[in-house]
C-alpha cells in the first residue's frame, strides 16, 4: 500500500463519521435553527441575532464569560508557570522527583464536581469554613454566594481543579529543555531572567497554544460547580452562557439559544485561529 | 515491546467490555420484544367492556359482600346513618332484594358467601358479635375476646378485619392475632401462632384468605388453618403484593383478589387492571387493563372481586367521596382490544383530578386510549426543570403531547410561541350550555383567544372577627392587625413554618406584582414586611413550628385545607386570624362548622388591586392537536359537569359542577385534638345552605386575577424570603436578591 | 534559605489543593453527631463559623457500612457510570485512535480545517448542541439508553485532540524508515505509532475516565429512566441532614477515579509531546 490521501483518510473516516453525526450534525442543526423560529420554523433571517444581541441576560453573561476568562486564563497560566518552573529548578538541583508533591497538585482533577458540591457549600457559606478563617484574621466575613465576591468562589474553583494540570504541562516542556542550554547560556553571563525570557519561553511556545486551549475549554466546565451550588439564577456576578442557554432551553426560547450557540461558536473560532497565529506559525 | 503489549491487553479488555455492553443491549431488546409479543396478543378484537351495577337502595356504603357457588350475591351494607340491610341478588346485581336490619353497632362486616348469612363486630369488646342469617335474622353470640395487650391500658381490644373463607370466619384483633371463629358460638381458635410479622388485615380469595401484614401478604389455607404452602414461594405473585404495597399505603385497599375455580388460579385487580396468576406459574397475565377503565381512578380502594365465569368478572370499589360502586366487565369479543385512538396528556405532577377526568373521559370515550405522562414521578430524581426540558426536547421532535396540564410549565413562553391552541370556542359553548365562572376564564382572556382554563381554582381568604374581616384585607390590613392583636396576651397568626407563611401570602398577594422588567418593589417589600410581622408576631422558635410542606410541590394545590387549618388555631387559641387558602366545598363547610363554635368570618384577600386566585389543573391544547377530535373532547370533558363529578380539591369552573357539590355536600363530625391534650374539640360540618352557596358563588364571581403562577418566581421568592423571615438576611438584601434575579429572569 | 521558601511555596500550594481530599476522608469517618456539631453554622444557621477537625474525636465506620449495606441505588449507579466510562474509553481507542493518527501523520485534503473543526466541537459547550443532539438520538432510537451516553461520548473530540499532538511528535524519520522495510501503513501505526505514542493515549485516557465520572450534563438530558444513571448524579440528590453519609458517598464515588489517576500520573506527567521526542 502507497502512502496516498486515501491510507489517510482510512485511519481518520471511521472517527469522522461518527464525530459528524453525533458533533457535526447537531451544529449544524443549531446553525440553522438560528435563522427559524422556535416552534413553527419560519425563516426569520437575522431576528433571533438581533434579539439575542439586545438581551441584557446575554449581555451579562457574555460580560462575565470574558471577565472570567481574562482573570483566570493570565492567573492559571502564570501560578500554574511558576510553580512548575519552581518545581523544575528544584528537580533539577536535587534530582528528586517530587512524586506525591504532583500528586498533591493533581488530585483536584480527579474529584468529581458532585463530590465538590457538599464542599463548596461548606466552606463559602456565610458561616462556612472561608469565614470562620477570615474571622480568626480578623477579617469581616464576607458573604461569598451572594454578593460579588460569588465570581472569585467561581475563579478559585477553577484555578483550584485545573492548576496541577497545567502545571503538569508545563513542567513536561520544561523538561524537555536541554540544560546543555541553560548551561551555556550561564556561561554567556545570561542572568535567570534573561535565560527564562531567552531560551525557556521561545522553547516552549508550541506548548502555549495547545496549554490555553485546553485551558479554556476547562472554563466551561466550572459551569457544573456553579450550577450545582448555586441553581439556576445564582449570583449575577456568577451568571453564566450555560446557565442561559439552560433557561432559554427550559422556556423554550430555543432559537434564542441556537443564535446565541453560534455567536459563541464565532467567538471560539476567532480566538483559537488567533492563537494559532500566534504560537503555531512555526509548527 | 512492553508497552505494546499493555495496549493490545488493553484493547483486548475493551472489546470484551463492548462485548459485554452489547449483551446489555441485546438484554434491552429482549425486553422490547417481551412488551411488542404482550402487544400483538392484545391487537385485533376482544376487549373487557365496563358496565356499572346499580346497588340496592338504601345502601350507601357496603360492608361486605360475598358471591356463593350458584352465583347469588350477598351485601352487608348501610344507609350512612347506622342502619343496616342485608341485601342478596340472584341475577348478578340487576336486581336486589334486601333486608332491614335496623341499628346495629357495626365497625367489621363480613358476608359468607356459601349460605347468604353475615356477622357484624363492633367498635368495642362488650358489643361482641351479632349473627345475621339469611333471612335477616340477628343472633346475639358472646365473643371471648382476650384484653388488648399492648401499653395504654384502658384501650378495648375489637375485631379489625373480618372474612369468611372457605366457609369458615377468620378474623383478627388489635393484638395482631389470627382467629377461626366459629360463628354459631363464638368459640374462637387461635390459628397460626408463629407468624412473626403483624397482620393489618385479611383479604378474602374463596377458599384462601390472605394476611396482609407489615412486610408483604401471605396465604392461608381455609381448610387447615394453616399457611397455603404453595403460595408461599410464588416469587411472581409477591412481586406484585409488593408493587402495591410500594406503591401505596399497605393499609389501603390498593388490590382485591380472588381465586378461580381450580386451587391454583388467582385473579387480583389492581388500579392498573385485572390479573390472572397461576399459582407457581412465573407470570402474570394482564386480562384488562385498568387504565381505560373506573379502575384507573388512584383514589378508589378496592372492596372485593368476584369471577363469574371467563368473561364476566364484577368489582366492588369505593371512590374519593366515598360512594360505593359494582362495576361489571363483561368481554365483548367485537371491540377492537387496544382502542386505535390515543391522546397523550402530560402533566409535570400528577394529581386525583387529573387522574379522575382522564377516567370520566374514558368511560365517555372508549374507543379512544388517554396516556397520561407525569414529568415528575416522585421516585426519581427529576426535578420541575429537567422534566420541563424533556417535554420541550419531545416537542420539538414533534412527540409532545396532545394535552398539556399547565401547572408549573413555563405557560407565557409556550403561549408566544404558538405551542398552544386557542381555546376560546370551548368556553364558550361550555359556559352556554352549563355555565362557567367566566370571570376566571376572562383573567386569560387577550386578544379574544384563551390558551388555558383551570379546571378547577381556589382563593385565599382571612378569617377572624367580625370586626377584622369586615371589609376585605390586604396586606399593610394584616400587618397592622396583627400590631394591635398582638397588644394582648393571645396568639396572633400561629406557628406555621417559614415557607408556608410565605406561600400562603404569595399565593393571595402575587398577582399585582408583575412589572415590565421584573418585580414590582414596593409590593415586594410589603410583601416580605407583612409575612416578617406575622412570623414573629407570636414569637415561636424554630422548633415549635409546622414543618413547610409546600415548598416541595409547585404545581399541586398545594395549600389545601390550609384555611380551615388557620381557622381550627384560631378555634384552639392558637392565633387571632387565619390566612388561608380555600380549597374546596368541603373547605366551606368545615369553615362554617369551625365558626358555629366561636364569633368569626371569613373574607375574601384583597389587594385593592386584585382578587387573586390560584389555578389548578389549568389545561392547555396543544397546537399541533387542535384538529384532533380526541384532544377537543378531553377537554370538553375537563370543564363539563360531567368530568368534573369526581374531583374534590378546588372549586369547579363549571357551575353546574359547583351547584351539584354543594348539594350533595354531607354531613358529617370532625374533631381534632392535641397530641398533648391541651384541647380536644369537635364540631358539626353541616350541608351548605343556599344562603352560604349564594355568598360562596358571589366570592368567587368577584376572583378576577391569577396570582403570578411561575414556577421559577414563586421558587426564588420562597428561598430567600425564609432566609429573611429566618432573621439570616436583612430586607434590603433579600429585596435586592429577589430583584436582580426577577430582572434577570425576565430578561431572558 | 532560597530552597525554603521554593519548597514552602511549593508545599503550601499543594497542601491547598490536596486539602478537600482529606476533608472527605475526615468527613467520612465522623458520626452525624461530631459533624452536625461542627457544621451546625451552616446547616442550621446558628451563630458563629463552622469548624473542623483534622481527626475525628470519635471515628466511625457508620457511614461506609450504610452505603456498603443500605444503598443499593448506589452501587447499581457506580455499575452504570461504570458501563458508560469502559464504553466510551473502548470506543475510543477503537475509533478515535486512528482517527488521531490519520490526522496527525497523513496529507488529507483540508487537512487544517479539520484539526480546527476538531477543535471547535471540542471547545463548544454541552449546552450548544444539546438539544440537537438530543434529535438525532432520537432518530436513532438511542435515547433512555446507555448507549445514548455512550456513542456521543465515543465520538467526543477531546481524545482525538490530545493523542494528534503526541503523534505529532513521533519523528518522520522513523516512519520511513519502517516504509523502506515494507511495512503497510496499518502495520506501521500499530508498531511504531500506538507505542511512541502510548503515554499520549493513555493520559487521553485518563483524563477522558476522569471526565467519565464527573460527567453530569449528558445522561441527566439523555437519560430518563433513573435505573441508567451514573453515580455523578446520585451525589446531588441526598437530602440534608445526612452529611457524612454524602461525604462518605462522594469520597467512594472517586476512588476509582483516583485509582486510575495514580496509576496514570506517570502519564500526564509527559505532558504533551511524545515519549520519543525527548531525545
Amino acid at each position: 500500500m502507497r502512502r496516498s490521501k486515501w491510507t489517510g483518510l482510512s485511519f481518520l473516516l471511521p472517527g469522522f463519521c461518527g464525530v459528524a453525526v453525533f458533533s457535526l450534525l447537531p451544529f449544524m442543526d443549531v446553525i440553522r435553527r438560528s435563522f427559524v423560529q422556535a416552534v413553527s420554523g419560519r425563516f426569520c433571517g437575522l431576528e433571533n441575532y438581533r434579539i439575542v444581541l439586545h438581551n441584557r441576560a446575554f449581555l451579562l453573561a457574555v460580560k462575565n464569560a470574558l471577565r472570567f476568562l481574562l482573570v483566570c486564563l493570565p492567573l492559571l497560566l502564570g501560578i500554574s508557570l511558576v510553580l512548575a518552573f519552581l518545581l523544575h529548578a528544584w528537580q533539577m538541583a536535587f534530582h528528586q522527583k517530587l512524586r506525591l508533591l504532583k500528586a498533591a497538585y493533581l488530585v483536584p482533577m480527579a474529584i468529581p464536581a458532585a463530590s465538590l458540591v457538599l464542599l463548596w457549600k461548606l466552606m463559602f457559606d456565610k458561616h462556612g469554613f472561608v469565614n470562620g478563617i477570615l474571622h480568626l484574621c480578623g477579617i469581616h466575613a464576607v458573604d461569598w454566594m451572594n454578593t460579588g465576591a460569588a465570581f472569585f468562589v467561581l475563579v478559585f474553583s477553577y484555578i483550584w481543579k485545573n492548576l496541577g494540570y497545567t502545571m503538569v504541562l508545563w513542567l513536561a516542556g520544561l523538561c524537555s529543555i536541554s540544560p546543555d542550554l541553560y548551561e551555556a547560556a550561564e556561561m554567556d553571563g545570561a542572568g535567570r531572567m534573561t535565560q527564562f525570557f531567552k531560551i525557556t519561553l521561545p522553547l516552549i511556545r508550541p506548548l502555549i497554544f495547545t496549554i490555553v486551549v485546553l485551558s479554556f475549554l476547562n472554563s466551561f466546565k466550572v459551569f457544573r460547580e456553579a450550577y450545582l451550588v448555586a441553581g439556576n439564577y445564582p449570583q449575577e456576578d456568577m451568571y453564566l452562557l450555560q446557565h442561559l442557554f439552560n433557561n432559554w432551553f427550559t422556556d423554550l426560547s430555543v432559537d434564542k439559544m441556537a443564535a446565541g450557540s453560534v455567536l459563541l461558536a464565532l467567538v471560539i473560532t476567532v480566538f483559537v485561529l488567533l492563537l494559532q497565529k500566534l504560537w503555531e506559525t512555526n509548527e | 515491546m512492553k508497552i505494546r503489549k499493555k495496549i493490545s491487553l488493553l484493547l483486548m479488555a475493551c472489546v470484551t467490555a463492548a462485548g459485554l455492553l452489547a449483551g446489555c443491549g441485546l438484554n434491552g431488546e429482549d425486553s422490547q420484544k417481551n412488551t411488542e409479543g404482550f402487544a400483538s396478543t392484545q391487537s385485533g378484537k376482544g376487549r373487557f367492556v365496563e358496565s356499572e351495577i346499580t346497588l340496592p337502595e338504601n345502601i350507601r356504603i357496603v360492608n361486605a359482600v360475598g358471591k356463593s357457588k350458584g352465583e347469588e350475591l350477598t351485601l352487608i351494607g348501610g344507609d350512612g346513618d347506622k342502619k343496616l340491610f342485608l341485601a342478596h341478588s340472584n341475577d348478578q346485581g340487576k336486581t336486589w332484594s334486601q333486608t332491614k336490619l335496623g341499628q346495629l353497632d357495626n365497625y367489621v362486616s363480613a358476608v359468607n358467601g356459601e349460605d347468604g348469612s353475615a356477622v357484624v363486630f363492633g367498635y368495642n369488646k362488650k358489643s361482641g358479635m351479632q349473627r345475621v342469617a339469611a333471612d335477616g335474622k340477628i343472633t346475639k353470640v358472646n365473643l371471648p375476646l382476650p384484653e388488648y395487650k399492648g401499653s395504654g391500658n384502658d384501650t378495648e381490644n375489637f375485631i379489625t378485619s373480618a372474612v369468611f373463607a372457605g366457609n369458615k370466619l377468620f378474623v383478627t384483633d388489635l393484638n395482631w392475632v389470627v382467629y377461626e371463629v366459629n360463628p354459631k358460638t363464638g368459640e374462637m381458635r387461635e390459628i397460626l401462632q408463629n407468624i412473626s410479622e403483624d397482620v393489618t388485615r385479611l383479604l378474602a380469595a374463596g377458599k384462601t384468605f390472605g394476611l396482609v401484614t407489615d412486610k408483604g401478604i401471605q396465604f392461608v389455607d381455609a381448610e387447615s388453618g394453616t399457611l397455603a404452602e404453595n403460595m408461599q414461594n410464588d416469587n411472581v405473585l409477591q412481586e406484585a403484593m409488593n408493587k402495591v404495597s410500594e406503591s401505596h399505603n399497605i393499609n389501603s385497599s390498593s388490590i382485591a383478589m380472588t381465586m378461580g375455580d381450580s386451587e391454583d388460579e388467582l385473579y387480583y385487580v389492581n388500579h392498573e387492571g385485572l390479573f390472572y396468576h397461576k399459582i407457581g406459574g412465573s407470570t402474570t397475565e394482564q386480562l384488562m387493563n385498568g387504565e381505560l377503565t373506573s379502575l384507573g381512578d388512584r383514589s378508589i380502594d378496592f372492596q372485593a372481586l368476584y369471577k363469574y365465569d371467563d368473561k364476566n368478572y364484577m368489582v366492588f370499589a369505593v371512590d374519593s367521596q366515598e360512594t360505593r360502586h359494582c362495576y361489571r366487565y363483561t368481554y365483548d369479543a367485537e371491540v377492537s382490544a387496544v382502542p386505535e385512538n390515543q391522546i397523550t396528556v402530560y402533566a409535570l405532577e400528577d394529581t386525583n383530578a387529573l387522574q379522575q377526568v382522564i377516567t370520566a373521559y374514558q368511560k365517555a370515550y372508549p374507543d379512544v386510549v388517554v396516556k397520561k405522562t407525569i414529568g415528575i414521578s416522585g421516585e426519581d430524581g427529576v426535578t420541575a426543570e429537567d422534566a420541563v426540558k424533556s417535554l420541550n426536547t419531545e416537542m420539538l421532535a414533534g412527540k409532545g403531547p396532545d394535552v398539556l396540564v399547565l401547572d408549573g410549565l413555563p405557560t407565557e413562553s409556550y403561549k408566544e410561541k404558538g405551542v398552544l391552541a386557542d381555546l376560546s370556542s370551548y368556553v364558550k359553548a361550555a359556559d352556554k350550555k352549563e355555565g362557567l365562572f367566566t370571570n376566571i376564564t376572562d383573567a386569560y382572556a387577550g386578544n379574544g383567544k384563551i390558551y388555558q382554563i383551570p379546571v378547577r381554582f381556589y382563593c385565599t381568604i382571612v378569617e377572624g372577627d367580625q370586626e377584622v374581616t369586615d371589609s376585605g384585607i390586604n396586606l399593610k390590613d394584616l400587618e397592622k392587625y396583627a400590631k394591635t392583636l398582638h397588644s394582648g396576651q393571645e396568639k396572633v397568626f400561629g406557628n406555621w413554618g417559614p415557607l408556608t407563611t410565605l406561600g400562603i401570602l404569595y399565593r393571595a398577594d402575587s398577582a399585582s406584582w408583575k412589572t415590565k422588567t421584573g418585580v414590582d418593589q414596593e409590593k415586594l417589600k410589603q410583601f416580605l414586611e407583612t409575612a416578617k410581622t406575622l412570623y414573629d408576631a407570636d414569637g415561636y422558635t424554630e422548633k415549635d413550628r409546622i414543618t413547610d410542606e409546600i415548598a416541595n410541590s409547585f404545581a399541586e394545590g398545594s395549600l389545601i385545607g390550609m384555611s380551615t387549618a388557620a381557622a381550627l388555631f384560631r378555634l384552639t387559641g392558637g392565633g387571632q386570624i387565619a390566612v388561608g387558602s380555600l380549597t374546596s366545598v368541603n373547605d366551606v363547610q368545615q369553615l362554617y362548622g369551625i365558626e358555629s363554635r366561636y364569633k368569626g368570618t371569613f373574607t375574601l384577600f384583597d389587594t385593592k388591586e386584585h382578587k387573586a386566585f390560584v389555578p389548578f389543573l389549568s389545561l392547555g391544547l396543544a397546537q399541533k392537536s387542535a384538529d384532533n377530535k380526541n384532544a377537543q373532547a378531553f377537554i370538553k370533558m375537563a370543564i363539563s359537569a360531567k368530568g368534573q363529578k369526581q374531583i374534590t380539591e378546588g372549586f369547579s369552573i363549571n357551575r353546574t359542577a359547583f351547584d351539584v357539590e354543594c348539594k350533595n355536600s354531607q354531613e358529617s363530625k370532625m374533631g381534632s385534638s392535641a397530641s398533648d391534650g391541651s384541647y380536644d374539640i369537635s364540631y358539626e360540618v353541616k350541608k351548605i345552605s343556599e344562603k352560604q352557596q349564594e355568598k360562596l358563588t358571589k366570592m368567587l364571581e368577584r376572583l378576577d386575577a391569577p396570582s403570578w403562577n411561575d414556577r421559577v418566581v414563586w421558587d426564588l421568592v420562597l428561598s430567600e424570603g425564609k432566609k429573611y423571615l429566618q432573621g439570616t438576611q436583612s430586607l434590603e438584601d433579600t429585596l435586592s436578591a429577589i430583584r436582580k434575579k426577577v430582572q434577570l429572569y425576565e430578561a431572558e | 534559605m532560597k530552597k525554603a521558601i521554593v519548597i514552602t511555596i511549593l508545599v503550601l500550594f499543594g497542601a491547598l489543593t490536596a486539602a478537600p481530599l482529606v476533608f472527605l476522608v475526615c468527613g467520612s469517618l465522623m458520626g452525624s453527631g461530631e459533624l452536625a456539631e461542627y457544621l451546625a453554622p451552616v446547616l442550621e444557621s446558628t451563630k458563629g463559623y463552622a469548624r473542623w477537625r483534622l481527626f475525628p474525636l470519635y471515628p466511625t465506620l457508620r457511614n461506609l457500612v450504610e452505603l456498603c449495606f443500605d444503598s443499593p441505588e448506589f452501587f447499581q449507579m457506580f455499575w452504570n457510570t461504570m458501563k458508560i466510562t469502559v464504553g466510551i474509553l473502548a470506543g475510543q481507542l477503537v475509533f478515535g485512535l486512528p482517527s488521531a493518527w490519520g490526522l496527525a501523520r497523513y496529507p488529507i485534503p483540508g487537512k487544517r480545517f479539520l484539526y480546527f473543526l476538531y477543535i471547535l466541537l471540542m471547545m463548544l459547550p454541552f449546552q450548544v448542541t444539546m438539544l440537537s443532539q438530543y434529535l438525532v438520538l432520537n432518530r436513532l432510537h438511542l435515547m433512555d439508553t446507555t448507549w445514548a451516553v455512550i456513542v456521543p461520548g465515543v465520538f467526543s473530540t477531546f481524545s482525538v485532540f490530545l493523542m494528534y499532538r503526541f503523534f505529532c511528535g513521533i519523528p518522520e524519520e522513523l516512519l520511513e524508515a519502517a516504509r523502506i522495510d515494507g511495512a503497510g501503513e496499518w502495520k506501521i501505526f500499530w508498531a511504531i505509532g500506538v507505542p511512541l505514542g502510548s503515554s499520549g493515549i493513555f493520559s487521553a485516557l485518563v483524563l477522558q475516565f476522569l471526565e467519565c465520572f464527573s460527567m453530569m450534563e449528558q445522561p441527566l438530558v439523555f437519560l430518563q429512566t433513573k435505573k441508567l444513571w451514573p453515580l455523578s448524579l446520585y451525589l446531588p440528590e441526598i437530602k440534608e441532614g445526612q452529611t457524612g453519609f454524602a461525604l462518605c458517598c462522594s469520597l467512594v464515588a472517586l476512588l476509582p477515579a483516583l485509582c486510575v489517576f495514580g496509576m496514570g500520573q506517570q502519564y500526564l506527567e509527559l505532558g504533551i509531546t511524545a515519549a520519543a521526542v525527548k531525545e
